[in-house]
């Protein structure tokens, strides 16, 4: 098979699952409000006083992951109780399938932080003293998110209680990007040279990597029966 | 056969364990009984120098030590025998992964709770987001939810295979804890066992107790391991 | 297929099943509800590993149909096709799939009404249209007949006939009228 031809399959579920999102809008309402809601509540709830940057950078990246967490799971849990994933399991490779659903859960994140981060920087009033390092932080968050999100969603959309294991299963993978996250967005909001949050993003690099790879060599053992 | 005759057999066959049960003993009256209490130097505002102060908590470093590492150990033993499980689909290396990741949150719970203890007299409150209490933490939260993920599959061979899947996805995150926790707060452990810092050292006697109980803890672990897969092998006839 | 096992909660369904299908072949599965109809038709499509044995596919698509596969119920019917032949890669399979749609009595193929309102039948239209799409040489078909009227079984036979040009077909049903359509029989009976 030509790479150009597997591209386009690939692509070709990225855009089926878009178009069936754009429909629905079921994952982007659930995510968007509640990552809307629960910045309106903190932001008033501190009713103007100024928490420093660690409470900022700890409180977005809460809200970052829990926000993904009510999207991820969709992607898989959707196939299977609509019993859909038989043509993907006959027409298509477990690859392609695990990177199409990648690229949609990391278009679906993506998006959801272009709304929301503007919204928290502008609600409790934060400038980032190092705008690069803040927005690659973030972004390669987004990207070791959609990364294991992806295949805990594939592995929950096979358990009975589908959806409602995925954060106690998603939450331990996650750790490493939440306190890498919270460290690199921390320290882009602090005056310095920003010389640890460009190595915290390093690792967030890395994370997402690390865990792309492997999740794309296990994704055919949760896919195929 | 008489039944004495098979008494005696069975005696000698289990040769090993009346070993391990008189070796577990031995530790235990040796660490309580026998090993002289350790002296760590103390910083005296008096004199403004170091003078060492008896510090009996030691003891508990003799036990909680050979957990954590059993812990890890177990985790070890279910991811190995996770990657069999997907390379052969076999049953029993599930049955072995699954013995070894239980195996692995008991003694890492027994871990936290020593850990805990001691903590609360050496460093002044039960919980203090160290390194290792972090990572030992995350393994469990880990454990735990590799547990709650089989639960929720009738299937048996979709449960092995899935389980198998979070066990080696739970495994890559090892490099990044060991990388990065250590750097979200100051370490309060000692330094590991073999490398004391400060000037304390450890004594021939307290290294040949510690260095015994971490070798019967191991082979506690690996004789329950073995124990717990034969149960079900026995009961589900295979 | 060769000494196909299948054993499902401690429950053997299928036991040392060996067939083989070469192209030209109707084979109709028949049996009693549980006999493992359904389980030896997953199992042929690759579906389902069984617990022992294995099935061997030749090259070539295998298309399947069944209960417990729908089309996306948010597409229309049109772009289901599409989405298919474009993973399945054959675009010009899509086009061809909404042409034989078109001339078996579907109107709504290009309404861009998702599948979800579609009614049973069409439904059951829509599916045997996407397991046929890009002429697999394996089609396996689960119950095709159930949810459709006369037009719609007679559909069912030009399908098979259609098929078997092309390679093997493999019909699972309990209706004597499409068990008709078969070359070769095989009864499967619950077993335990």
């Amino acid at each position: 098979m030509s790479s150009a031809s597997w591209i386009s399959r690939t692509l070709a579920i990225l855009a089926k699952d878009a178009r069936a999102e754009l429909r629905t809008r079921y994952a982007l309402n659930a995510v968007l409000l509640f990552a809307l809601s629960s910045l309106v509540a903190v932001s008033m709830s501190l009713a103007g006083a100024r928490p420093g940057p660690d409470m900022l950078a700890a409180f977005l990246w809460i809200l970052m992951v829990f926000a993904a967490m009510a999207g991820l799971p969709r992607s898989f849990v959707h196939e299977e109780e609509r019993q859909t994933s038989g043509w993907l399991k006959l027409s298509a490779s477990p690859a392609m399938v695990y990177c199409g659903k990648f690229a949609f859960n990391l278009l679906l994140i993506l998006l959801v932080e272009l709304v929301t981060v503007p919204i928290f920087l502008v609600l409790l009033n934060v400038t980032p003293v190092h705008p690069a390092a803040f927005c690659l932080a973030i972004g390669l968050g987004c990207l070791g998110l959609a990364a294991a999100g992806t295949l805990v969603a594939a592995i929950v959309a096979r358990t009975q209680n589908r959806g409602s294991l995925f954060a106690a299963l998603a939450l331990p993978l996650l750790l490493p990007v939440i306190v890498t996250g919270t460290i690199a967005t921390r320290e882009s909001l602090s005056p310095g040279t920003g010389a640890v949050a460009w190595g915290e993003v390093r690792v967030l690099l890395s994370y997402a990597v690390v865990v792309f790879t492997g999740g794309l060599l296990l994704f055919e053992f949760v896919w195929n029966d | 056969m008489s039944s004495a005759q098979r008494d005696g057999n069975w005696f000698f066959r289990h040769w090993w364990k009346w070993l391990l049960f008189l070796g577990m003993i031995l530790v235990l009256a040796a660490t309580f009984l026998w090993l002289p209490v350790v002296q760590r130097p103390a910083w005296d505002a008096a004199t403004n120098s170091w003078k060492p102060e008896p510090w009996p908590l030691f003891r508990i470093m003799i036990f909680h030590v050979p957990m954590s590492w059993v812990a890890t150990i177990a985790f070890l033993v279910a991811t190995i025998h996770s990657i069999q499980v997907l390379r052969t689909g076999s049953r029993l290396a599930d049955l072995k992964a699954a013995t070894a990741s239980e195996l692995g949150l008991l003694f890492g719970i027994m871990a936290t709770v020593t850990g805990s203890i001691w903590a609360r007299y050496e460093w002044g409150s039960f919980w203090n987001w160290d390194p290792r209490e972090t990572s030992i933490l995350i393994l469990i939260l880990i454990y735990g939810a590799y547990f709650a993920l089989r639960s929720a599959i009738p299937t048996e061979t979709t449960r092995a295979r899935l389980s198998a899947v979070y066990a080696i996805l739970a495994f890559l995150m090892v490099p990044f804890l060991v990388f990065i926790v250590p750097r979200m707060v100051e370490s309060l452990h000692p330094a590991p066992i073999l490398d004391r810092r400060g000037k304390m050292q450890m004594d021939k006697e307290l290294l040949v107790v510690f260095l015994s109980s971490l070798t019967l803890f191991t082979i506690l672990f690996g004789w329950l391991w073995h124990l717990k897969v034969s149960i079900v092998r026995a009961r589900d006839r295979w | 297929m060769t000494d196909v096992s299948h054993k499902f909660d401690g429950r053997t369904i299928l036991a040392g099943l060996s067939l083989t299908l070469t192209p030209g072949d109707v084979m109709v599965v028949t049996g009693a509800n549980g006999a493992g109809k359904s389980t030896l038709l997953r199992i042929a499509a690759g579906l389902l590993k069984p617990t022992s044995g294995g099935a061997e596919r030749g090259g070539g698509m295998t298309g399947y149909a069944a209960p417990d596969l729908q089309p996306w119920s948010e597409l229309s019917a049109r772009e289901n096709l599409d989405f298919l032949a474009r993973i399945r890669g054959c675009a010009d399979a899509g086009r061809e799939a909404i042409k034989w749609l078109e001339a078996a009595g579907f109107p709504a193929v290009h309404l861009p009404t998702p599948a979800a309102t579609l009614s049973t039948g069409q439904r059951q239209r829509l599916k045997l249209a996407m397991a046929w799409l890009g002429r697999p040489t394996l089609l396996i078909l689960d119950e095709p007949g159930s949810n459709l009227d006369d037009e719609g079984r007679s559909l069912v036979a030009r399908l098979i006939g259609e098929a078997r040009c092309d390679g093997a077909v493999l019909l699972a049903t309990n209706d004597s009228a499409e068990a008709a359509l078969g070359g070769r029989h095989l009864e499967l009976r619950v077993l335990d």
